[in-house]
């Protein structure tokens, strides 16, 4: 490994607790550059949606009638909708919108889903197979069917579209908890811990739980990537988000249309946006992935 | 062979009764009082206690649930959809109306799909680490990323100001006029394909490199084959088998995306039955589609199975 020598002292120095995580980070980073790239798309999402008060000169639900549908210029950076909001704003506030309820959704999901897959998984036998049965059942759903479905049932409000992208999520990361709980309570370690009298709670959590996650970690930064591509088809069709909340699917709906022939920069950036952030999170799953391979280590 | 089928069609038996009961707790039991929304459509005088009364007796919602759940199950079995509480058309003949154009833009998508993603994957994994592979592979993931509405928008636009040409919307039956309905159906399709194109690319080059890295595969080049032939004739069969799988099983996902397409494009399909009764809140019409989605899903799945099954005789024993 070619490691600057000068970098390893200061990674060991007393400041070295944080040089050494950026060091390693770094050392990723070289290693695995798509993901590296995939890592800073999302950083600067993330910091464009925190910092978005900020950036944003205009407020993103104030609608301007004297500058409606103004191409991409100096006053308005990238163009205002036919309600002569500013699209730059409402991008970057979409981004928050985006990443809220992609993060958020994957994480309750994830809890949900988790618990399930961790205990059907290490009990295995007859439960596990009935809820094996129920999970292939919620999985033969097209996701945006069920997504809509669960909509139709609940309403629309951001609240509900969380719920109804978690709900999506839960048999596929049941699934892949489930797979690793399933091999792991099998070994021969938790076997000893069973037999020294482990109670099941001990056995589920400091043993089949710490192996599951890092196949769940790959899967969770796809599934980020899928909410938010959920959460955007919502919106498209309408049935997301609650209007004039700036998701980046509803912006694109309202660009189609009458709209796309005078002003196809409606279409243009939140689309880029919105596949940027998709991007993003698959080149970290993918580089996430690799890294995690037990094969290669 | 036929032990497998049995097994795996009872196997299939508590997955369908798991989908009935999704279903039914999600929009029966999920949207509260339907007596409420069917009643307030008649507007706000009409809310009273008697009228909610008898739309609940009518529906049969004051049984307990259990009894509903056993009541709604016997209906769909005996093919009852109810009608649309729209327009009072029953379900079933809604279906039928809209199944076609469905069914041809899924079938005409997964064409488009293959027709894309089969060369460039191959191409990508034959050149496998030069800068065309590179290139193909970033293009894929490119498009595995971007939504197929923006797709289907860019392509829109495309055609705008390439062509000053604004692609027509809506449907017109095959076996009336080829020609228009071809017209209509290939943009929302290839709008859909392109970014199903970039997965199955991804696949096929996955499955392809597996199979170049066979034994019989440098026999064949040992021979001093072509790689015409080597890769045409002897590889490129055993690799498209599990894509081709692949592709019945993302038939969920073709279907999914049927959905938004047919919002864009304005196709009178299911996907756009879908989402006008959820618009309406026309529950049956809603429950209707949902069930038979997931009922195509579940079929073809089985199917896969049984192919894989046969085709690959170790799965038997599974």
């Amino acid at each position: 490994m070619n490691t600057n020598a000068a970098v390893d002292r200061a990674a060991l120095s007393p400041s070295g607790a944080v040089m050494r995580p950026l060091v390693g980070l770094l050392h990723m980073a070289r290693r695995k550059p798509l993901g590296a790239a995939g890592g800073l798309v999302i950083g600067l999402m993330v910091i464009a949606a925190i910092a978005a008060p900020l950036l944003a000169q205009r407020d993103p639900y104030f609608m301007d009638h004297s500058h409606p549908l103004q191409p991409p210029g100096l006053q308005f950076l990238l163009g205002t909708d036919n309600f002569g909001r500013d699209m730059f704003s409402r991008i970057l506030y979409g981004a928050r919108v985006s990443l809220f309820v992609g993060l958020l959704s994957v994480a309750v999901g994830s809890s949900a889903g988790g618990a399930i897959g961790l205990f059907s998984g290490h009990l295995g036998g007859r439960l596990d197979i009935v809820v094996q049965r129920f999970l292939d059942a919620m999985m033969s759903f097209p996701t945006i069917v069920l997504a809509l479905a669960i909509m139709v049932g609940l309403g629309s409000s951001v609240t509900n579209v969380i719920i109804a992208i978690a709900i999506v999520e839960i048999p596929r990361v049941a699934r892949i908890v489930r797979a690793s709980a399933l091999s792991v309570s099998r070994t021969e370690y938790v076997e000893a811990a069973r037999a020294i009298g482990a109670p099941l709670s001990r056995l589920v959590l400091v043993h089949t739980l710490p192996n599951c996650v890092a196949p769940y970690l790959v899967y969770a930064s796809a599934a980020v990537a899928h909410a938010m591509l959920i959460e955007a088809t919502l919106g498209f069709l309408g049935l997301g988000s609650p209007p004039p909340t700036p998701s980046w699917g509803a912006m694109l709906a309202g660009a189609g249309g009458e709209f796309v022939e005078v002003a196809p920069w409606l279409a243009i950036f939140p689309g880029i946006a919105l596949s940027l952030a998709i991007f993003g999170f698959n080149l970290l799953g993918d580089a996430l992935r690799d890294i995690l391979d037990p094969r290669l280590r | 062979m036929y032990r497998y089928i049995v097994r795996r069609l009872i196997a299939y038996v508590p997955v369908l009764i798991g989908v009935s009961l999704l279903i039914f707790v999600v929009l029966r039991v999920l949207p509260g009082d339907v007596a409420m929304v069917i009643v307030g459509q008649g507007g706000e005088g009409t809310i009273t206690e008697n009228a909610l009364e008898s739309v609940r007796a009518q529906l049969g919602l004051n049984k307990p649930l259990p009894l509903q759940y056993l009541e709604w199950l016997g209906r769909f079995v005996t093919l009852d959809l109810g009608r649309s509480l729209h327009n009072g058309e029953p379900v079933t003949a809604l279906i039928g109306r809209s199944m076609p154009a469905t069914m041809e833009l899924t079938l005409l998508t997964a064409v488009m799909s293959l027709l894309i993603a089969v060369p460039l994957g191959v191409v990508s994994a034959i050149r496998q680490e030069t800068w065309l592979d590179y290139t193909l592979r970033v293009i894929s993931i490119a498009g595995i990323a971007a939504p197929n509405f923006w797709v289907g928008l860019l392509l829109i636009l495309g055609l705008l100001f390439v062509f000053h040409w604004f692609p027509p919307l809506g449907y017109s039956s095959f076996v009336e006029d080829p020609a228009s309905n071809l017209q209509k159906l290939v943009w929302p399709a290839l709008a859909m394909g392109a970014s199903f194109a970039a997965f199955l690319s991804r696949m096929t080059r996955s499955c392809v490199l597996e199979v170049l890295s066979q034994d019989y595969i440098r026999t064949a080049w040992s021979k001093g084959l072509r790689e015409r032939q080597v890769v045409f004739h002897h590889a490129l069969k055993n690799a498209l088998l599990p894509v081709v799988t692949l592709l019945g099983v993302q038939v969920a996902l073709l279907l999914g995306g049927a959905v938004v397409m047919e919002k864009m494009f304005a196709i009178p399909g299911l996907g756009l039955a879908l989402v006008d009764g959820i618009h309406h809140r026309d529950y049956p019409v809603v429950q209707g589609i949902i069930v038979l989605f997931s009922m195509i899903v579940l079929t073809v799945n089985l199917l896969v199975d049984l192919t894989y099954a046969w085709l690959d005789p170790r799965i038997r024993y599974l």
